[in-house]
């Protein structure tokens, strides 16, 4: 027994060992930047002369989300109205027409298409003239980091009930059908005069939703509460101050289960503030008191959202609504939940049109976001007003310039919503109140996907790889034509990644020059299983299995990865898990040589499934294929004229060498050099000799500069062409002028990157020229040529 | 039996860990060989490029350097040869810095890589200490000269005799440092083009008005020559001369012909000495300015503001260059006076211009 527990432990120790002495992969930190580009344009303010406003584009396209709401003016609430549960996947609430339901439509790209709209009638009842809605995310309250209700709220004007349902986004699935909040006789609910509706989810779960109208025949904002997920509502329980029907309120959760009330009085025109503790009732004052001026038009000018991260809220909204003037001001208040307190931040305008405003709040950095509609200084702001949007870095001190997000110009738009509080996008919504539509833009992709590190491995058949093809980050070859091989590589993010946040797919394309992150000179295409590099079907493990990890994968910076799956087609996603802030997902990517070239090096990028690239590529993987069948490498190189002359030369014109050693007053080529190999780096073609010399005499060499032939002084250059195969001319003998680098000799007149062993004729042509004191005698150079190949 | 197989065990144990070098036989990458002439039959110098994976760090980690059949290794030895390494870690060696310079000797020393050839092999090995300057590391490039391109401890003086016949070889790379691999190089019938061009002697030489004249000479006054035969009465430029050449030695012009004459009747030359206009006093002279090129004004014709006219020389030098030149433009002012007692007529001279180019 002794024996075999000896060998037990002999074996055990030499795994021990062994695993311990695996090498350990290092990689380099990269900085991550982010490039956008964006279009500038200068949009002149015609009531302020010389004044102009200076905005950007953002990165797209409005997107029509649905063209036949019920009444834009009737629509808006300070709420959300909009709902993104991860980067591609949002949910945009509005009131169609037709039958006037409550309804939504759903993207799945982003924002990019939005789907049809999909009714609440189950829910929320038939045709009963339905005004505003508002939204609430479970994941926007504090501490919540799973829920998948979005929780509405809205109200009828036929009936005159405030409603609640809710979208369990996970199978978008309807729940709580036509639960009225409240609605009595008497009650009076007049869209157009009426205030909206507002709901939020406190920090112990409770909902809190209400609206301002006429309930019970009395004019009031009304606050109702929910303990068990909208199913049963209480009595009214809001403040006594809010006695107007055409009142605003945004509620927001505040530790241990209190309510922060954001509240626009209408005639008074102010904007306050109360805490609601659900143990002790109302706080004893009323905070902010904001004045405000009214105008008939835009009764609402705000919006607020929720750090959840801290607690913190940030309330903007225009202080005048003022139409067609220059007076309007957006202000921007920060209520610090740890003291409970508001401070002013920096106006984000002054003096301007703009006459509504909505805050949203990156989670990832928690820069802000403020959307706003901004008049054009035209006749009527209703028929020529812009959105844009500005960004803080510094929590409101200081702001950056403004970027316009509508695309189509002369419209009345109104009513800036967005989805408030985000790790993967910021959405905005807004009204065109000519067109009765709903449009949206992204404000900002919080996802920043890197392209951070990478490996080669030789293939196997598992979700496992083969032994290593070559050293993290490092460019690899083949061993023989037609092999199969693994790619695992690393993306980083910020931003929270849930499952199957986003759909990616890997692209391909032959080397031109260096695999570089700028993709100069490539062309990439969709790898599938017939390019040329192309996805390898092993037999066992199927496409989209869970990678198994390998102690010699990839690693970043020290980053935790998170593995996600094998891949044998495109698109792929992070089906296997989510992947936090700051950390990496790891992909393993089959891949064959499917026909490629011999010794042709490709190169490797991810980019998303709508052909846009990530935000960063730190690294491009490189593999080269082998070299020909048979293994030989070979190079091929020769020279077609080893004799070439002038002629005479003359000072009153240039002259051009050929062939027949008797020269050409016209450009011409004298003789061509020919090269190819398989090289896997290509070849080089080197140049050394002399200028044109005849005893102690000499023709000037132009130099290392490419310039024109100039008849009556002395120049002695060569410029080269290139055809076939893919080798290029060096500088400076690539332009149309003429070159000779005596001073660079041996000196590069050609190279070619890969070893495809396509041919490339060069066509060399030399000028000379001389002056009317260039000695007389018979000059001559002898030039030698030399290829170098690097395997 | 039992202490038998246990002492085995243990023994195998012992040896699977005994500290043992694990050689991992890779490809060499990143690899070149650039050559100063690929002509057939022609002395050459290489200069070969490699990046090893694995390094070589040991005594026993010889570099092999083979050479197909045909190329003539000459007795190349290690005052011929370079060899310069990188630091480790490189991922190709496109422009590596080459920090390390080793020392060569014919013999591996404490501190020197050996350097031998049999046949067509040249073997490099380490020094006895395994590392010499500094060990080779994994992933370092190399750099292995071979010739009069060798500069370290004196320049080489013995090349490499290229392949007698147009073809590709193979040179391989091997030895017990485990990496080997294979270089393709091109022996050409002929790697050179020859240029010729031809630059003609050139004279060029051109006179811009062969007829010029003083108009009606007076005592009281000095008048000189115009193209338009009219004369003036103060100093200008009667024609130009343009003289250029390429001619190594530039070139000579004289002047040749005789003074002013009428019958028997002559105005006198002002002869060898330059000198100034005297109205009243027969004379007769030119002198010239020079402009352009390298061509200069002889004497006595340079002087300013005074003239000669040295029949006692003719055909007298007038203008010359010394060397290559650009066209040189003479201006010629001729001067003529007459003495009161001078006799009426029409009087003409014919001066002849000659350039010669001194190639």
């Amino acid at each position: 027994m002794r024996f075999f527990i000896r060998h037990i432990f002999a074996i055990l120790l030499c795994f021990g060992i062994i695993l311990s002495g695996f090498p350990v992969d290092f990689s380099v930190v990269l900085s991550r930047g982010r490039i956008v580009d964006r279009v500038y344009l200068a949009m002149q303010n015609d009531l302020v002369i010389d004044n102009f406003y200076f905005g950007q584009y953002a990165e797209a396209a409005q997107v029509q989300i649905e063209p036949n709401l019920f009444d834009a003016t009737d629509e808006y609430s300070p709420s959300p109205n909009v709902v993104f549960i991860s980067d591609q996947v949002g949910y945009a609430f509005y009131v169609d027409t037709g039958v006037d339901n409550v309804s939504y439509s759903k993207t799945t790209d982003g924002g990019t298409s939005w789907g049809a709209d999909v009714d609440m009638l189950s829910t929320m009842g038939t045709d009963l003239n339905w005004a505003a809605v508002a939204v609430w995310y479970d994941q926007w309250t504090p501490g919540d980091t799973s829920g998948t209700l979005i929780h509405i709220a809205a109200v009828n004007a036929t009936d005159d009930d405030v409603y609640y349902a809710s979208l369990d986004t996970n199978g978008d699935v309807r729940l709580n059908p036509n639960t009225v909040i409240t609605g009595t006789t008497g009650t009076v609910f007049t869209p157009a005069g009426d205030g909206s509706p507002f709901i939020t989810k406190a920090t112990d779960g409770d909902l809190f939703a209400g609206a301002c109208g006429t309930f019970s025949s009395v004019v009031q904002c009304v606050m109702h509460t929910s303990t068990d997920v909208g199913a049963n509502w209480g009595g009214d329980i809001g403040h006594s101050s809010w006695n107007d029907d055409d009142d605003s309120i945004q509620f927001f959760p505040l530790s241990g289960g209190d309510i922060l009330a954001i509240f626009q009085d209408d005639t008074a025109n102010t904007i306050s503030t109360r805490v609601y503790d659900q143990s002790t009732g109302w706080d004893g004052s009323a905070l902010l008191n904001r004045a405000l001026t009214d105008s008939a038009t835009y009764d609402i000018s705000w919006g607020a959202a929720l750090n959840k991260s801290t607690g913190n809220v940030y309330l903007a909204f225009s202080n005048a609504i003022a139409l067609d003037s220059t007076t309007n001001d957006i202000e921007v208040w920060k209520y610090t939940e740890s003291s409970r307190t508001w401070g002013q931040k920096t106006n984000v305008l002054n003096d301007t049109e703009a006459y509504q405003a909505s805050v949203s709040l990156d989670a990832n950095t928690g820069d802000i976001y403020v959307t706003y509609a901004q008049g054009n200084g035209g006749a009527d702001v209703a028929d020529d007003s812009d959105i844009f949007y500005v960004k803080s870095t510094d929590d409101g001190s200081n702001w950056g310039s403004p970027i316009q997000l509508n695309s189509t110009a002369n419209l009345d738009l109104w009513f800036v919503r967005t989805n408030m509080y985000s790790d993967s996008r910021l959405y905005s919504v807004w009204y065109d109140n000519t067109g009765n539509d709903l449009y949206g833009e992204t404000v900002a992709d919080l996802w920043a996907w890197e392209q951070a590190a990478y490996r080669f491995f030789n293939n196997a058949n598992g979700t496992d790889v083969g032994s290593v093809l070559g050293n993290q980050d490092t460019a690899a070859t083949l061993a023989s034509t037609g092999d199969a091989f693994r790619l695992r590589l690393l993306l980083h993010n910020t931003g929270q990644i849930p499952i199957s946040g986003e759909n990616l797919k890997l692209q391909f394309a032959e080397r031109s020059g260096t695999c570089d992150t700028g993709f100069s000179g490539e062309s990439y295409a969709d790898v599938t299983g017939a390019t040329v590099i192309a996805y390898n079907n092993n037999a066992t493990p199927a496409d989209g299995d869970n990678l198994t990890a390998n102690a010699n994968d990839p690693t970043h910076s020290g980053h935790t990865i998170v593995n996600q799956d094998y891949e044998e087609a495109n698109n792929f996603t992070n089906s296997v898990a989510l992947i936090p802030s700051g950390q990496d997902g790891k992909w393993d990517f089959s891949l064959k040589d499917n026909g490629a070239s011999a010794s042709t090096a490709y190169c490797f990028r991810i980019v998303k499934s709508d052909d846009s690239g990530l935000d960063v590529y730190s690294i491009i993987p490189q593999i080269t294929t082998a070299a020909a069948a048979g293994g030989a490498p070979t190079l091929s190189f020769s020279i077609s004229d080893n004799s070439i002359g002038f002629g005479t030369l003359s000072s009153g014109a240039e002259r051009y060498a050929t062939g027949d050693l008797t020269g050409s007053a016209s450009e011409v080529a004298a003789h061509t050099i020919t090269a190819s190999t398989t090289a896997s780096s290509g070849y080089s073609i080197l140049l050394n000799g002399s200028t044109l010399i005849y005893g102690a005499s000499n023709i000037d060499a132009i130099g290392g500069t490419n310039t024109t032939s100039t008849p009556g002084t002395e120049q002695f250059g060569l410029r080269i062409t290139a055809s076939g195969g893919n080798g290029t001319v060096s500088v400076p003998y690539v332009a149309s002028g003429f070159a000779f680098d005596t001073g660079a000799f041996p000196d590069q007149i050609a190279s070619d990157p890969d070893g495809d062993n396509n041919a490339t004729t060069y066509s060399l042509r030399y000028v000379a020229n001389i002056s009317a004191t260039t000695g007389a005698g018979n000059y001559s150079s002898t030039l030698t040529y030399i290829i170098t190949a690097t395997f | 039996m039992q202490k038998v197989t246990s002492v085995l065990l243990i023994v195998a144990v012992v040896v699977f860990f005994y500290p043992t070098k694990t050689v991992y036989a890779a490809a060499l990458l990143n690899k070149s060989d650039t050559l100063s002439s690929q002509k057939i039959s022609t002395l050459s110098n290489h200069t070969i490029v490699f990046r090893t994976p694995t390094g070589a760090a040991e005594s026993g980690d010889t570099i092999t350097i083979t050479f197909p059949a045909g190329f003539g290794l000459n007795n190349i030895d290690f005052g011929d040869v370079d060899l310069a390494h990188s630091a480790g870690g490189q991922s190709n060696c496109t422009a590596p810095t080459y920090t390390n310079d080793e020392t060569l000797a014919a013999s591996a020393t404490g501190s020197a890589w050996g350097f031998a050839t049999s046949s067509q092999v040249m073997t490099l090995t380490p020094p006895t200490d395994g590392v010499g300057a500094a060990a080779i590391a994994a992933n370092a490039c190399l750099q292995i000269q071979l010739g009069t391109n060798a500069t370290t401890g004196g320049t080489g003086d013995t090349q490499i005799t290229n392949h007698g016949s147009a073809a590709s070889y193979t040179i391989s790379i091997g030895g017990n440092f485990g990496d080997s691999g294979d270089i393709v190089i091109n022996i050409l019938n002929d790697d050179q083009v020859s240029v010729s061009a031809t630059v003609d002697e050139t004279l060029t030489f051109t006179i811009s008005d062969n007829s010029i004249g003083f108009g009606t000479l007076s005592a009281s006054d000095d008048f000189f020559a115009t193209g338009d035969t009219n004369g003036s009465a103060t100093e200008t430029e009667a024609h130009t001369l343009v003289v250029g050449t390429n001619a190594a030695n530039g070139y000579t012009m004289t002047v040749n012909g005789n003074t002013l004459t009428f019958g028997g009747s002559t105005i006198d030359a002002i002869g060898s000495s330059a000198a100034s206009s005297t109205p009243g006093t027969e004379q007769f002279g030119l002198r010239m300015e020079a402009s352009g090129g390298v061509g200069a004004v002889s004497a006595p014709y340079a002087a300013p503001a005074s003239f000669a006219f040295d029949t006692g020389a003719f055909p007298d030098e007038v203008a010359a260059a010394t060397a290559p030149s650009a066209n040189t433009t003479y201006s010629v002012r001729y001067l003529a006076n007459i003495g009161s007692n001078t006799e009426a007529g029409a009087y003409t001279a014919t001066l002849t211009y000659v350039a010669v180019a001194n190639f």
